[in-house]
């Protein structure tokens, strides 16, 4: 792989959820921000092997997403014969607050990444549901990965996705943040998406892989979004706690030699990794109490 | 964006229900009312007769007319017993306000579509 393909995937491995987060915020239209972004990432890997990798490939990414998602609203004017109303709207939007100026700032970005997760962990989506819409809009993966880690066909995960965005859509779920008062709920239900992939991973698979840790991977990925964003509650800390504990020894956990599941007293735990683990035993000491810890483990067995 | 909010519960436990318990079931609504018209709009509502007082329209044959059969659609325990016609910003206002409404309730929040011919 050379360096400019490497700088195409790392830009998508960082950048796609919070990219995406602030072209829906911006633009409302969950299926034109996707696609736009979508394709201006397929343009800088046509481009930037040529060009060179821009200073700021993030904002380089924004700025033609948002030139795609213009053409695309003028397009729909045009056919609507309506574009002087488009017109105010984007003038409008740009009067009252437009994207912020570096996308590369986690903190400005903070708000847009959690209504994206919220919107696609929001309760009146199934868990199933949630967990394969969080994978391609916050994490980003392609639908074919998505089946494959769910062991599923293409299409079935491309339907229940189409569907999922419908219902947000029609049902008018908002790109919003619930009041303190309901955050913590929200978040929670954040955890259980991703325990619901994370555990998904661990099922048993027809084939010589006894689990798949890309999916646990993946799981973890989006619960740390979450928690960098939405700060951490009993739950999510503790979640995400035996999540990473577990995850830490998945190359351990098959022999390599006869495919067989190791069990944990044999495992060797030269091959854990502990680097992964280092955080959530100083998690474990901030806990402030047993009892809260207590009840979040109540939760997971509900 | 309009919601029809449906609600469901069982009969028999509006008929069983002591006067205090059927004023507690009047002030959630009122409750709900209240809200609706502070953070949205009221477009409508009413409470249902029992669903055995209910006249059901099977679908014609071709070039027949409909036969009318007694009672609803289909049996459960929950029967819907009334609805109401919001206008609201979002789902999630919709809920919030809905919470409002009596506990035992199964309550459907059904979005609305414009249908332009």
């Amino acid at each position: 792989m050379t360096g400019e393909q490497d700088a195409v995937s790392r830009a998508w491995r960082e950048h796609w959820g919070r990219l995406l987060a602030l072209l829906v915020s911006r633009y409302r239209r969950l299926d034109l921000a996707e696609d736009a972004l979508g394709d201006a990432f397929e343009r800088a890997a046509a481009r930037w092997p040529a060009d060179g990798v821009p200073d700021n490939p993030a904002g380089w990414l924004l700025t033609t997403s948002r030139r795609r998602v213009l053409d695309r609203l003028r397009a729909e004017a045009v056919a609507a014969r309506k574009e002087p109303l488009i017109v105010t709207d984007a003038a409008i939007a740009e009067a009252t607050g437009g994207p912020r100026a570096d996308p590369g700032d986690d903190s400005s970005l903070a708000d847009e990444r959690l209504r994206l997760v919220l919107l696609c962990c929001h309760p009146a989506l199934s868990v199933e549901s949630s967990s394969v819409l969080a994978l391609r809009l916050v994490i980003g993966l392609p639908v074919p990965d998505i089946a494959r880690l769910f062991l599923s066909q293409d299409a079935a995960v491309a339907a229940r996705v189409t569907r999922a965005k419908r219902k947000i859509a029609s049902a008018g779920m908002p790109f919003g943040l619930p009041g303190p008062d309901r955050l913590a709920e929200r978040v929670d239900r954040v955890a259980d998406v991703a325990y619901l992939a994370f555990t998904a991973g661990y099922v048993p698979a027809p084939g010589p892989e006894l689990f798949r840790a890309a999916l646990a991977g993946e799981a973890v990925r989006l619960l740390t979004v979450t928690r960098e964003v939405a700060g951490g509650s009993p739950l999510v800390d503790a979640q995400l706690a035996l999540m990473l504990l577990q995850h830490a020894r998945r190359d351990a956990r098959q022999d390599p030699a006869s495919g067989e599941l190791v069990l944990l007293p044999d495992q060797d735990r030269s091959r854990w990794h502990h680097d992964e683990i280092a955080p959530p035993r100083c998690w474990r000491r901030c806990c402030p109490t047993r009892r809260r810890v207590r009840r979040a483990g109540d939760s997971w067995r509900r | 964006m309009k919601y029809l909010v449906l609600m469901y519960g069982e009969e028999s436990r509006w008929e069983r229900a002591t006067a205090q318990e059927r004023e507690t079931v009047m002030q959630a609504h009122n409750a709900f009312d209240a809200a609706v018209r502070e953070g949205a709009r009221m477009l409508g509502g009413e409470a249902l007769a029992e669903a055995a007082s209910s006249s059901t329209l099977r679908p014609a044959a071709a070039g027949g007319s409909r036969q009318v059969t007694d009672g609803p659609y289909a049996e459960a325990v929950e029967q819907l017993g009334g609805f109401y016609l919001v206008e609201a910003p979002d789902l999630d206002e919709m809920i919030a306000l809905c919470q409002r409404l009596p506990d035992y309730y199964t309550i459907e929040i059904r979005p609305t579509v414009n249908v332009d011919l």
